[in-house]
């Protein structure tokens, strides 16, 4: 059942009518019914993994929290050395249940989802080293959102272990986090704390919510129909084939559009139908092509993330003993900003590995992360140079002209890594590269999209544009919208519905139903 | 407050209003126009009401081979072809349905060929047809019929058409637009011309020729259905059969010639009787399948003949009406003789 299908849009409108006719108390209920309806009809029986899932980090989740009450009463009745050796121990049998809990998640993901790829090297490896060995190579077909859930489940785990919120005893309630149906596609990666209040509580009939729902809703199928979907058939047309110069330059681009546009566009469907039920969700992306580094694009590209990777691989490896030991002896043997770099960089390079093996179980997006990380230590360790270099040529940072540069260099950089992203091998990438400079291909007209598509593009984009502007300026563009008269705001939502429905790419013909994002 | 809530239910039904007309108008302006069977069947809504003398019902050999403006010209009589590519039986039941919704002809004539093609066909050739016909009880129960062999998402398609047609928008010309506001209609009543010759390879002998065609149940149920509907508006019925080398034979004949005497309905096999009989190396625009202008000419001079001899069809037509048909005429000779 995909985000826009109609399927979808109907389960959407009875959960929405049944929620707001049953009592507050139950309204969690519903929703997790509808979690069931949506993942079972998504994925039938690979629904055994996520209930897996959520056992785990229920039982896991009650034994910490089991723990955690049990080190709180005992404590206070012993003695001061006794204390010290206590907390160790509970400390240890706690890592032990993290460790249990995260095996069978973390397990469940890598041999569904990495299985090929660990066996399709270890063979390789094998066959290189003429070693008679060979594993039997299995597909498997990935339940709905593993990626997304995976995270959250670990997330909630290593929380309740850190002791950031208590453990939920009701495990309907830990089924609704985990599988709350909107976000099973594409994330946002949501946490525990900011979701659990308001799915269990049972929200208020509050008709912004519900307007603020359909227009994000409505942007969101603009974005993914009119503008990614036909960006697709260009970027699909030139890929994989010998085109070179513009031409491939141009896939290079609309590709990046066309993942922004469908990436955020699932989000703010993911958002709006969040909405309707009165729950909010974390924005995944604020306005990524105005960043000026490509850390800041980081932090404004699917955010949730980001802020992942910095709080469970981050925190965990730079607070891990082998960081510690490494501090220390960086601090001892190497001094001034290369030490500095060495510090900030080990912690960092797992942060790219993992954003880039996340993404796929193959060599290229374990690169594609390793890209953005070499890009960015390069700056780093560039960093003085560069600050001289402005100094010297009396460039302000905050000048128009610099902050335009520097928007373009990341944006430069970026399309090289939705190269690597989008090209099936890293020599494909490499090869249509090199084609960008050295074949002169102008006919752009001749990969799928007539001049009339390109206009919509155009459009498309601008209306992105003012809509990222509005937004980088924290003007809340529902809010706007409201504002006007009735006529105006009906005027606005009936072009963008027959924009859709008109030019949108849906349909005999088209597959508008699969989303980049939802294959991870 | 209650004038509030009242203002906003009021702008609320506007809102509605607007996007189902807007829906309804981009559906009409994204369905496919230049197409014989969309063309007439879209030409029959345009027709005047009770405008319409006879209604001569059939395939694209039937649109081919009947020329309204040439009844015109012979009888003073209003005529118009309600034909399709490949029709079935069944459509054309719908299709007369349709068209008796606004009009009471004196004669409604039924070429027979399409009583032995019964089995599913294109849903390409049923879209022309359903696409083109306006949304009604009658469009309802034809998509819901089982003939139709239509699965539910392309009933939900047919009525929703935008939704197969949309991505059309590279292909709309000016003519798209003006067809969708003004209507589309039919050149010749129904009737499609093509100058173009194509000779058959000479087969004189094919009536000759024996088949094992049976006349199946569906046709039956369905010739009854119209003849039930013809009877109910008291309208005379004929069954016809023009020229045809390929689809056409001594049984598919005899079977026709036999019903229709079951059912005491007039039968006229153009094949045998033609006074003015087709040249097949000339007549033809693809050897032998369909006429071309001059064939059609024979046929419906002679179709002209045989309905003022066997029925009494004057009546005295508006000034308006008159007109058109002059004027349909007078286009028909300028684009044979002058294109």
């Amino acid at each position: 059942m995909s985000l826009i299908s109609i399927p979808f849009m109907f389960l959407v409108l009875f959960t929405c009518l049944i929620y707001y006719i049953v009592p507050k108390a139950f309204r969690w209920c519903i929703l997790l019914v509808a979690n069931i309806i949506f993942y079972f009809a998504a994925s039938h029986s690979l629904i055994i993994f996520l209930i897996a899932s959520i056992i785990s980090i229920y039982v896991g989740g009650l034994f910490l929290q089991q723990q955690t009450d049990y080190q709180k009463s005992k404590i206070k009745t012993l003695e001061k050395e006794e204390k010290k050796e206590f907390k160790n121990k509970i400390k240890k049998r706690k890592k032990w249940i993290v460790f249990f809990t995260l095996c069978v998640n973390v397990g469940i993901l890598l041999y569904l989802k990495y299985y090929g790829f660990f066996v399709g090297n270890i063979n390789g490896l094998c066959k290189v080293l003429h070693i008679d060995f060979l594993i039997p190579m299995k597909k498997f077909i990935l339940p709905l959102g593993i990626s997304y859930y995976t995270l959250m489940a670990i997330s909630y785990i290593v929380d309740v272990y850190r002791g950031k919120y208590k453990a939920c005893k009701n495990l309907g309630k830990v089924a609704l986090y985990l599988s709350f149906f909107p976000q099973m596609t594409e994330g946002p990666i949501s946490r525990f704390d900011q979701l659990s209040d308001q799915l269990y509580d049972g929200n208020h009939f509050e008709l912004k919510n519900i307007k603020t729902g359909l227009y994000l809703i409505l942007w969101g199928l603009f974005k993914k129909l009119v503008i990614a979907d036909r960006a697709a058939l260009y970027v699909n047309t030139v890929f994989g084939t010998s085109s070179g110069g513009l031409t491939a330059f141009l896939a290079i681009v609309l590709y990046t559009f066309q993942i922004y546009a469908e990436f955020s566009g699932a989000m703010d469907l993911v958002r709006g139908t969040g909405y309707l039920f009165g729950v909010y969700m974390e924005p995944n992306f604020t306005q990524p092509f105005f960043s000026k580094t490509i850390a800041e694009f980081w932090r404004r590209w699917h955010r949730t993330l980001g802020t992942w990777l910095k709080d469970y691989v981050f925190y965990s490896v730079s607070l891990s003993s082998m960081n510690m030991n490494l501090n220390r002896s960086v601090k001892k043997h190497i001094k001034g900003y290369f030490g500095k770099f060495i510090l900030s960089a080990f912690p960092l390079f797992f942060v790219w590995f993992f954003n880039g093996f996340w993404h796929g179980a193959s060599w290229k997006y374990i690169v594609y992360g390793l890209y953005y990380y070499f890009i960015m230590m390069l700056g780093l360790l560039l960093q003085p140079y560069f600050n001289k270099l402005k100094e010297q040529c009396h460039i302000h940072n905050e000048s128009k002209v610099y902050t335009i540069f520097s928007v373009l260099r990341t944006t430069l950089v970026v399309l090289g890594g939705m190269l690597i992203f989008r090209s099936h091998s890293l020599t494909d990438a490499w090869s249509m590269l090199i084609r960008v400079f050295t074949v002169h291909d102008f006919d752009i007209l001749l990969h799928g999209l007539t001049s009339f598509d390109f206009l919509i593009l155009i459009l498309g984009f601008i209306m992105m544009f003012i809509v990222s502007i509005l937004k980088e300026q924290k003007k809340d563009l529902y809010s706007i919208l409201d504002e006007k008269s009735l006529c105006i705001r009906y005027i606005v939502i009936l072009v963008i519905l027959f924009m859709i429905i008109v030019l949108g790419i849906y349909g005999e013909g088209y597959n508008a139903s699969d989303f980049i994002y939802g294959e991870f | 407050m209650k004038k509030s809530i009242t203002k906003s239910v009021i702008a609320f039904l506007v809102f509605v209003f607007v996007f189902i007309y807007g829906l309804h108008f981009f559906s009409k302006l994204m369905i496919p126009k230049d197409e014989a069977t969309a063309e007439i069947v879209s030409g029959l809504y345009q027709q005047k009401k009770d405008s319409i003398d006879v209604l001569v019902l059939g395939d694209s050999s039937t649109y081919r081979s009947v020329n309204p403006a040439i009844l015109w010209e012979d009888n003073k009589m209003t005529s118009y072809v309600i034909g399709a590519s490949s029709a079935r039986i069944y459509s054309l039941y719908y299709l007369l349905e349709e068209a008796l919704k606004t009009q009471r002809p004196k004669l409604v004539v039924l070429e027979a060929n399409c009583l032995f093609n019964t089995r599913d066909y294109t849903l390409g050739n049923k879209r022309k047809i359903i696409d083109n016909m306006k949304l009604s009880m009658n469009k309802i129960n034809m998509i819901q019929d089982n003939v139709l062999h239509l699965t539910k998402k392309e009933m939900l398609s047919t009525l929703f058409p935008i939704s197969l047609y949309h991505n059309r928008y590279n292909e709309l010309t000016k003519d798209d637009v003006m067809k969708t506001i003004y209507g589309n209609d039919s050149e010749f009543n129904g009737f499609i011309m093509n100058k173009k010759v194509k000779p058959a390879k000479s087969n004189p002998y094919y009536m000759e020729n024996t088949s094992k065609n049976q006349l199946d149940e569906i046709s039956k149920k369905y010739l009854a259905k119209i003849e039930n509907l013809c009877k109910e508006k008291n309208i005379p019925m004929m069954y016809l059969k023009v020229p045809g080398i390929r689809e056409w034979d001594k049984t598919k004949n005899e079977l026709v010639s036999a019903y229709a005497q079951e059912k005491g309905i007039p039968y006229y096999d153009m094949n045998f009787k033609l006074k003015d009989p087709i040249d097949w190396s000339k007549d033809t625009i693809d050897k032998g399948i369909h006429l071309n202008a001059d064939g059609a000419s024979k046929v419906t001079h002679e179709l002209s003949e045989y309905v003022r001899e066997h029925y009494n069809i004057q009546t005295i037509k508006s000034d308006e009406v008159n007109s058109t048909f002059d004027t349909m005429l007078k286009n028909y000779y300028d684009k044979l003789y002058k294109e």
